[in-house]
């Protein structure tokens, strides 16, 4: 009977093709939509680590670094907690967290070289509140 | 009077950017608009079928850049609609032939005298869409609920966005099969406009009257011809509410009792 409520419902437990469909596309549009390929976005997120990590002592656990699109602009969003102070007491080490944005993509056009220039330099997001 | 110009493109080819600018364009004559059509595809003329005015053709786009004819004489008038020009694409000549400077200086002409200019863009990001783009005030992105198609849409969205003047942009779902996505086999155009981000103007059912009617160089009717007229209402600022897209209760009560007209 569930089943059949289900189905009328259109649901069902199986992943179907378009949901399959949209989680591959929502990846794609995140690198489509950014300057840097994958893998260079992979390069910066470690670079960016080993800077903190010169700084805190990170809870490499918790690490929870990635790239986001909302509305059409990519961010590199981190949420990085830091390592206790005191390894005996209760209060936690804190965290980092930034949200950095990203340029979009330009058209690398041949015919009007002079109309879309972006900044290069990425524009850093004031913090979100950390808890 | 100063008209709108209004871009429709996709990116990808075959999405049905020459199918929604002929059947906009009725749609918009039938709404007592005065309108422009104009094909860009130069070297794949189309428009001029699809709207049944193959036969007229005398002088084309490329023949007015070159000032072989008046802009005036190059305006088809529509044979049902008598405020319902085309101008179309030159089928001998090498897409170079326009500028988007051409294209802006047309455009500005056209809108003293009509309220709509609908441009058919080609496929691609190359010359000839940039040509289509350089004189629009809006684009219609038209997009198929199918991932090559919304990767494409959202290339164009991003260039776009990089325009050096700002253009509204929104967003036709063409060719949705409500069946299929009921199954979970299609995305959904609530997914699109999601993973899109940009307003949503219309959807458009897969329909074989859109066969019929281009092979007769007509409007399409039934369904696909009443989401046409709504796309023609919302752009004229009227608030039509969005026709059921992912066959939702309604949709699916109406199948069940037998009921599916
Ligand atoms: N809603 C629809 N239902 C069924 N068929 C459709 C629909 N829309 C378009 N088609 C069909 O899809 C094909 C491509 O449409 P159309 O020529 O309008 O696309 P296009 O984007 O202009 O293509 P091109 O990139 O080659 O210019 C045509 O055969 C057309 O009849
Ligand atoms: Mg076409």
């Amino acid at each position: 009977m569930a089943n059949l409520i289900d189905r009328f419902l259109g649901r069902s437990s199986q992943p179907k093709s378009a949901k399959i469909a949209k989680e591959r596309l929502q990846f794609v549009l995140v690198t489509d939509r950014s300057q840097l390929s994958p893998e260079k976005l992979r390069q910066m997120q470690a670079e960016i680590l080993d800077v903190i990590r010169k700084y805190y002592r990170i809870n490499e656990e918790g690490i929870d670094i990635k790239i986001e699109s909302r509305e059409r602009e990519n961010y590199l969003v981190a949420d990085i907690p830091l390592a206790k102070q005191n390894p005996n007491s209760d209060e936690d080490g804190g965290r980092i967290g930034f949200m950095l944005q990203t340029p979009a993509q330009t058209l690398k056009s041949e015919s009007d070289e002079s109309s879309t220039e972006t900044d290069a330099s990425a524009e850093a997001e004031p913090d979100p509140p950390s808890s | 009077m100063t008209g709108r110009v209004i871009t429709i493109t996709s990116g990808k080819g075959g999405g049905g950017k020459t199918t929604t600018t002929a059947n906009l364009a009725m749609a918009l004559a039938r709404l007592d608009k005065r309108v422009v059509a104009i094909d860009a595809d130069i070297g794949l003329r189309n428009l001029d079928l699809v709207m049944g005015l193959e036969n007229r053709i005398v002088y084309d786009l490329v023949d007015v850049i070159e000032e072989r004819c008046a802009l005036r004489q190059a305006m088809i008038k529509h044979k049902d609609y008598p405020h319902l020009y085309l101008i179309p694409a030159s089928q001998n000549r090498d897409k170079t032939a326009v500028s988007p400077q051409h294209m802006k200086s047309i455009a500005m002409q056209l809108k003293e005298s009509h309220d709509f200019i609908l441009i058919d863009s080609p496929a691609g990001i190359e010359w000839g869409f940039k040509n289509a783009l350089a004189p629009a005030d809006e684009v219609l992105i038209v997009t198929n609920p199918e991932i090559s198609s919304v990767r494409d849409a959202d290339r164009i969205i991003g260039i776009i966005e990089n325009h050096d003047t700002p253009i509204k942009v929104r967003l036709i779902v063409n060719r949705l099969k409500s069946n299929l996505v009921k199954r979970g086999d299609m995305l959904s155009v609530e997914d699109v406009v999601d993973m899109l981000s940009i307003r949503l103007i219309g959807i458009v059912p897969d329909d074989e009257t859109v066969l019929k009617s281009s092979n007769m160089g007509i409007a399409a009717g039934g369904v696909v011809g009443q989401a046409y007229e709504n796309i023609a209402r919302r752009l004229c600022g009227e608030d039509v509410p969005f026709e059921e897209s992912n066959g939702g209760f309604l949709g699916r009560f109406r199948r069940l009792f037998g009921n599916n007209s």
